[in-house]
């Protein structure tokens, strides 16, 4: 059996927030097709450098799916065409010997492009800093079964806090929303009577910030969750119109 | 733009009245369908009289056609804001949706705009500035004409795509859906749309192929 093909990339090249960039070619052969699609491009980059090319620069950290940096929009998809899977999880044996492979950066006002397929996430950050916590005084750590939870929430509140913010809401969405975020760092507090004290301001304050940081409004397309490494369901952007309906009536 | 949802709220209150005021519309309509034999000629002048002067339907259609202006208003500035929101532009993009026609909603909205306009002023305002009274005659005969049925195939066609996606976007926009009750908010909107624009759309084919007359 034959475990390696050629494949050809079609890179997004540019150098700096300023620079205009452009497409540029690669032919790669001889890759495993055991390898992850990062693992492809590590082995395209040592190609680079011993050519005394500048390599790819592409963000990512655990490699194992869990930290969300991995970035890439691939074929004109997020993380490429496997359902639920992060880049780092995607494989070669995904593709076929002779494959054309065209990566670009998350395109979206929201997330300039930093150098090549790298961009700035720290809105996310910031949508965060804006409401995406509890207060809680310091002192003993508190027994963690003493405020009882509804099953069906605490699931809920869970499926939710699965969102690993990688952006692939965004760059999937025709608008570059970025609902389905918001709205998992939502429900994943306000579910929670952890939550509670805080409920409306921190829906109000992280839809403020969602806009200042020039996301576009959601048309329920729905692309976001077919995109989403960990299946976030839209669920989440109809609670988060409901919880922001709430804010406008209840105050907490 | 700020406060999208408060706009999406906008958004979907005024559709979902124009999708109710769409069902009342062709309860009406569907009087067309009545033999001219049996007097459909005479009903249906009656109603349209009726129609045009009782003072509940006069809130109903004030309400209509704010709800229309509020719909496009919202949804014209929406769509502006959002075509900003990528900056450059994918090569290639291949995202699977929920739907096809929510990418299309503003193409279709604005085709529907356009034959709001054409019916009002051929309708409407003959009836309601140049006194015609006998509506049923002017409408059996605009219907003689194949490019006026072919205009109304074409606009009933936009509302069936607009509303396919429309009618269940509205509730989750609303804050109404959750993951028991998304399947069937989507089935009722498939057969809304199935029934609602498609039954309009036979009134001018059946019209013109002079079904009335048999
Ligand atoms: C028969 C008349 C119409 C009906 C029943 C109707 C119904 C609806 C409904 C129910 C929605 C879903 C709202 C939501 O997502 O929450 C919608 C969205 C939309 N409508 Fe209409 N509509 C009509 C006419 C129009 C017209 C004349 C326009 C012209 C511009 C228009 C443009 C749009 C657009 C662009 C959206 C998408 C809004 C968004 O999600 O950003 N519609 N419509
Ligand atoms: S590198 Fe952490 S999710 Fe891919």
């Amino acid at each position: 059996m034959n475990n390696s093909i050629s494949i050809t990339l079609v890179i997004w090249r540019q150098k700096s927030a300023l620079d205009k960039g452009k497409f540029k070619k690669y032919e790669l052969k001889n890759i495993d097709i055991n390898m992850s699609f990062l693992e492809m491009f590590d082995v395209l980059n040592e190609g680079l450098i011993s050519k005394g090319e500048d390599p790819v620069v592409f963000d990512h950290d655990c490699r194992e799916g869990i930290c969300g940096a991995c970035s890439m929009y691939i074929n004109g998809r997020p993380h490429g065409p496997q359902k639920g899977t992060t880049t780092c999880q995607l494989h070669m044996r995904q593709f076929k010997d002779g494959d054309k492979i065209v990566v670009e950066p998350w395109r979206a006002k929201g997330f300039p492009v930093i150098k090549d397929l790298m961009v700035d996430r720290s809105a996310f950050d910031r949508i965060i800093q804006a409401g995406g916590y509890i207060s809680v005084n310091t002192g003993n750590a508190p027994d963690g079964n003493a405020i009882p939870i509804n099953k069906a929430y605490a699931d809920e509140a869970f499926s939710a806090a699965e969102c690993i913010g990688c952006g692939a809401c965004v760059a999937a969405c025709k608008n570059a929303s970025a609902m389905l975020f918001v709205g998992a760092k939502v429900n994943q507090l306000s579910l929670l009577p952890q939550g509670g004290p805080e409920r409306a301001s921190r829906v109000q304050n992280m839809l403020t910030q969602m806009e200042k940081e020039d996301f576009g409004h959601c048309t329920n397309t729905g692309s976001c969750e077919a995109e989403c490494p960990k299946e976030i369901s839209v669920d989440n952007i109809s609670k988060l119109n409901k919880e922001y309906l709430r804010s406008l009536i209840k105050k907490s | 733009m700020k406060y999208y949802i408060i706009n999406k709220y906008l958004a979907a209150l005024s559709g979902l009245f124009l999708i109710l005021f769409l069902t009342g519309h062709l309860a009406g309509n569907l009087q067309l369908l009545i033999p001219e034999s049996s007097g459909a000629q005479q009903q249906f002048n009656d109603y349209a009289a009726f129609m045009s002067s009782n003072p509940v339907v006069k809130i109903l259609s004030i309400t209509t056609y704010v709800s229309i202006l509020l719909h496009v208003v919202v949804t014209v500035a929406l769509s502006i804001d959002s075509k900003r929101k990528r900056g450059v532009g994918y090569s290639v993009s291949r995202s699977p949706s929920n739907s096809i026609s929510s990418r299309y909603m503003g193409v279709l909205g604005t085709v529907i705009l356009a034959f709001i306009i054409i019916h009002l002023s051929d309708f409407w305002y003959k009836a309601k500035f140049e006194g015609e009274t006998d509506v049923y005659s002017m409408v059996v005969n605009k219907f003689q004409n194949i490019e006026y049925v072919a205009i109304y195939v074409v606009a009933m066609l936009a509302i069936f795509f607009h509303t396919l996606h429309g009618f269940s976007s509205s509730f989750q926009s609303l804050g109404l859906v959750g993951s028991k009750t998304r399947r069937y908010i989507k089935i009722c909107g498939m057969i809304y749309s199935l029934l609602i624009p498609l039954l309009f759309m036979l009134i001018p084919i059946y019209l013109f192929l002079n079904l009335h007359k048999t």
